[in-house]
């Protein structure tokens, strides 16, 4: 069996849009889709991708997922206008290592196993690239160079933001599911350089996430098409929180309080074992803000994508990662680490948050 | 001699070939800007599943305005 998720789209989760748990197609079936993207959707990269629960890790490792672009970020940063674009995947593939008998997962871009990115020495690309592994972290860094961080998880910058349109990185955090949006500037003539992943330690009870070179960067030749300018989206959408509301909730008791845990058997959330069955934990008002508190009690980092809502504002604890500042759809919380979060909600209603919205 | 002969030269060409063999270029995947249909096929030659557009096993870039709509048909083929 089979169905669809429009990951990080603030769509409905009602038949016949993102519905991955009443839509269900099985072999020789068909499902007819009909996601109606707000027009105040913030323009960037999103992702679809499988979702049966019990079958989407392997329908995702797979390679059945792609990217969604929702357009006209360049309005909140033209000078993209003039750049070639390259929308990178990144998928993992299980390869065997003969002589230490061993398989290993590694990362794939685009479906080829280190390709080479064509790039003119100091030329400047925009890139969008989605994580679309089901559990691979990158922690992406360019050799000798840095990304220009337009958008993190379909989010420009700016969009909260006017006055800060982009920032600097050696490196990004990706974690499955995320996605950044970056400017790349070609490397000297001559130089090699490459796109690759740092070690990422997630955890004693973690996945081995290790340093690897995804993509070789800098041979000219073939070359994608420069970017064409798209009709306009209509007027700039911008999310300003004031900060003394953000001060104010930040110093207020937490509306939510959700402990992750998990043993042998299975996750946890708040004692109670995890099931799609689940009644909602908590309701929330459209265009509400709540302050969250999340608890990770588990021996590993998590992933934590929060649908159909904004993460406005983060306080990092010690546990803090480098490359998670901003606002972001997707947090991680450090094992043994808890996490504060203001969050909005979007949908287009009252909203019931299932618990099954926190699997990816 | 002949021996060793035939094992330099495809040493030299074991060597050499590298330089001469073409880059693995990333390739750019296709897009859609209208409704669509995506197959949930099982790829043979490569050995698992895969989503199938167009003849290719290859998943498009769906690309939309804001207020616009993705219309999508669905199938699963995917084996029993």
């Amino acid at each position: 069996m089979t169905n669809l998720h429009f990951h990080g789209l603030h769509v409905s989760p009602r038949n016949p849009q993102d519905d991955v748990l009443t839509m269900m197609a099985m072999p020789g079936q068909a499902l007819d889709y009909k996601v109606e993207v707000p027009s105040y959707a913030a323009p960037g990269l999103y992702w679809y991708h499988t979702h049966p629960h019990g079958e989407s890790a392997r329908q995702d490792l797979d390679g059945m997922s792609g990217a969604i672009i929702v357009e006209g970020i360049d309005e909140y940063y033209p000078q993209i206008r003039n750049m070639r674009e390259r929308v990178l995947i990144l998928r993992d593939q299980d390869v065997e290592d003969s002589e230490a008998s061993l398989r290993e997962r590694i990362f794939t871009l685009n479906g080829a196993i280190r390709p080479q990115i064509p790039i003119d020495s100091g030329e400047r690309q925009f890139w969008r690239i989605v994580n679309a592994s089901p559990d691979l972290y990158a922690d992406l860094q360019l050799s000798g160079g840095q990304f220009e961080i337009v958008a993190l998880d379909g989010m420009p910058l700016s969009y909260h933001d006017p006055q800060r349109s982009t920032r600097k990185g050696d490196h990004i955090l990706l974690p499955p599911a995320g996605r950044v949006e970056v400017i790349v500037i070609g490397p000297p003539s001559g130089a090699a350089a490459t796109l690759s992943t740092r070690c990422v330690d997630t955890g004693p009870d973690g996945d081995a996430n290790p340093a690897m070179v995804i993509a070789d960067v800098g041979a000219p030749g073939d070359h994608s098409p420069i970017r064409t300018v798209v009709d306009s989206s209509g007027p700039l959408a911008h999310d300003k929180v004031g900060k003394t509301l953000v001060r104010e909730l930040e110093a207020s008791k937490p509306d939510f309080t959700v402990t992750f845990t998990e043993d042998k058997n299975g996750f946890y959330i708040n004692g109670k074992k995890f099931s799609t069955q689940d009644e909602p934990l908590v309701h929330v008002r459209v265009g509400g803000l709540q302050h969250w508190r999340i608890v990770n009690s588990t021996r590993e980092v998590h992933p934590y994508p929060s649908g159909s809502f904004l993460g406005l504002r983060r306080k990092r604890n010690r546990f803090g990662l480098p490359g998670m500042a901003g606002h972001r759809e997707c947090s991680l919380r450090r094992h043994s680490g808890s996490h504060y979060g203001l969050y909005r909600s979007s949908d287009q209603r009252h909203v019931a948050l299932p618990l099954s919205s926190a699997e990816s | 001699m002949c021996l060793k002969v035939v094992v330099f030269i495809v040493s030299a060409f074991w060597i050499v070939m590298p330089l001469w063999a073409q880059p693995l270029i990333v390739a750019d995947p296709p897009e859609v800007r209208g409704p669509f249909t995506l197959v949930a096929t099982y790829d043979s030659a490569a050995g698992h599943n895969a989503f199938a557009y167009n003849g290719n096993t290859v998943p498009p870039v769906i690309r939309v305005m804001p207020g616009g709509v993705i219309k999508l048909h669905y199938v699963n083929n995917l084996p029993i």
